[in-house]
């Protein structure tokens, strides 16, 4: 079934920094065949932030489970991983 | 695109400030569903209800996973059953219970949290399915725990129907002695919009299409985050206000078109009060508090509340053009942290209470008052607060809790979104000759503005 709204993806990632967290996110999009646009990530005073907007409409899955393996890697990796759908961003940041 | 300093900006907003949105309504025409007979009029109601909502919650749930904004609750509000009440083949207070719980059930068994709209309009005049409505309100919310009711017993086009402000002084007293929560589920409304999503003032009016989304958003602790941080003069502090608001209600105006879009139905409105929780942080005393006074209540609280709600308006009015329902600020004293704790200190009272409600949205709100006040002086105070919105052309409403064996000073918990709080001391000035002087007090002279 076609999405009904946008195809595109906000995963942020708040967390204590340590190494692996890019890469064990990241590797659930690939597994999941979903195509990151756009990738940062800052450490300020220890925290690690990771914020990705990708495409899922490359994916053969849907947002459900799109959000459902990456949160379970969220609880894995023991960071604090949300993934929204991009309008909400968009409608309060920009006329 | 955006950048990540809006993306984070959102993101604290909902993680740190309590962004929220407070409710998805659903409103319902019940009109279909009027039959000669009560009986098979409340199979209709369950039906045509269980039609449009069977899947409310769910597609609710699903717009808050897709967009990571919380939405607190999800609510029904139906035509003012006294209109259904109206076109029984015998209206009575037995039939007006019947359909209260009625709706209570069908509340419960979708997981709706409140439903309104055991409402009448008598602000001209009652009919006999107002009547009933009105005298068994105190039986029908003994008998629920979901059903919200509301009572419009004026307007400004209209004037003040002084008899049903006694009649209610009466029936909110005797509510509070056959239920604990059932006069925080009861307001006497005056100017009351038809597309209110918050409770209890929510129904469906007759104005709207068969059924349609209204969105109530939220957001005291964002909007008090933004406060904290300003130690600007007042056009900062007004700018900062309107910049938060905005999007507060951008995102309100995406999950309330989201949602209707998933319903199949019309996208109302959006209502843009600030509405408190007891949540500490989620609080429009403590907004006002951080403008630099130091207990709201005090003097300035008037002018920093009038400023706060004239501003949110002016941010919300630029973001969306769906404006509607009471958009303002709320100010329900059991349910804000901070006027919970100003009003155990006494640092306010009704008579502020007032005064502040002329410049925010509603009026004297979940205010619990001592067990034995007399039902002229709750007719009183009504008066007062009605008389604000009609003379200045706005929505007021009062909420008023006597507390069964309680004075004032006394503590009281509601539970819940409810909150609590200390009973409010209440003037015994008896004004019993001047609420019973019977009829209604003509128009006022703003409203002929033909």
């Amino acid at each position: 079934m076609a999405d009904p709204i946008g195809e595109k993806i906000v995963i942020t990632v708040l967390s204590a920094d340590r190494p692996g967290i890019v890469a064990g996110v990241t590797r659930v999009l690939a597994d999941l065949n979903v195509n990151i646009l756009e990738l940062s990530q800052t450490v300020l005073d220890g925290v690690f932030s990771m914020i990705a907007i990708a495409d899922i409409s490359t994916s053969g899955y849907d947002f459900k489970k799109i959000k459902h393996d990456l949160e379970a890697e969220g609880v894995k990796l023991n960071i604090n991983l949300l993934i929204q759908r991009k309008e909400i961003f968009d409608r309060m940041h920009r006329i | 695109m955006v950048n990540s300093e809006e993306i984070l900006e959102t993101i604290k907003m909902v993680k740190v400030e309590q962004l929220d949105i407070r409710t998805v309504t659903l409103g319902i025409n019940l009109l279909s569903c009027a039959k000669n007979d009560v009986g098979h009029t409340c199979e209709r109601i369950t039906d045509k209800i269980f039609d449009k909502a069977g899947d409310f919650v769910e597609i609710v749930n699903g717009v808050q996973e897709d967009f990571g904004i919380p939405i607190v609750n999800k609510r029904i509000a139906v035509t003012p059953i006294s209109l259904i009440i109206n076109a029984l083949g015998m209206p009575s207070k037995k039939a007006a219970v019947k359909i209260a719980t009625t709706l209570d059930e069908a509340a419960e068994d979708l997981s709706i949290d409140f439903i309104g709209g055991y409402t009448a309009l008598v602000h001209r005049a009652a009919s006999l399915g107002d009547n009933m409505l009105i005298e068994s309100i105190p039986e029908a919310m003994e008998a629920t725990d979901r059903l919200c009711s509301s009572v419009v017993v004026a307007s400004t086009r209209d004037g003040i129907n002084m008899d049903e402000i006694l009649r209610m002084g009466r029936i909110i007293k005797k509510t509070s002695e056959v239920s604990d929560t059932g006069c925080a589920r009861l307001v006497v409304l005056a100017n009351a919009p038809e597309d209110i999503p918050f409770m209890p003032g929510a129904y469906h009016g007759i104005g709207n299409s068969d059924a349609s989304i209204n969105v109530g958003i939220s957001g005291p602790g964002v909007v008090r985050a933004a406060v904290e941080k300003t130690n600007g003069n007042f056009t900062e502090l007004c700018d900062t206000i309107k910049r938060v608001s905005f999007k507060i209600v951008r995102a309100g105006e995406l999950i309330g078109e989201e949602v209707a879009k998933r319903m199949k139905v019309d996208f109302g409105s959006i209502d843009l009060s600030l509405a408190p929780t007891p949540v500490v942080g989620d609080s429009v005393a403590k907004i006002i508090e951080d403008m630099g006074i130091e207990h709201c209540g005090g003097p300035g609280s008037t002018c920093a509340l009038a400023l706060l709600t004239d501003a949110v308006k002016k941010g919300g009015i630029m973001a969306s053009s769906r404006i509607g329902g009471y958009s303002g600020a709320f100010i329900p004293v059991s349910e804000d942290r901070g006027m919970i704790e100003v009003a155990k200190a006494g640092h306010i009272n009704i008579e502020k209470l007032e005064a502040m409600t002329s410049v925010c949205s509603v009026g004297i709100d979940m205010v619990p008052i001592p067990g034995d006040t007399p039902e002229e002086i709750i007719a009183g105070i009504i008066a007062d607060e009605i008389a604000i919105g009609v003379y200045n052309n706005k929505t007021v409403g009062v909420r008023l809790i006597p507390i069964k064996g309680k004075k004032e000073g006394d503590y009281v918990h509601f539970g819940g979104l409810l909150g609590e709080g200390a009973v409010m001391p209440v003037k015994k000035i008896d004004c019993s000759k001047f609420v019973k002087r019977g009829g209604r007090i003509p128009a006022s002279v703003t409203s002929f503005r033909n």
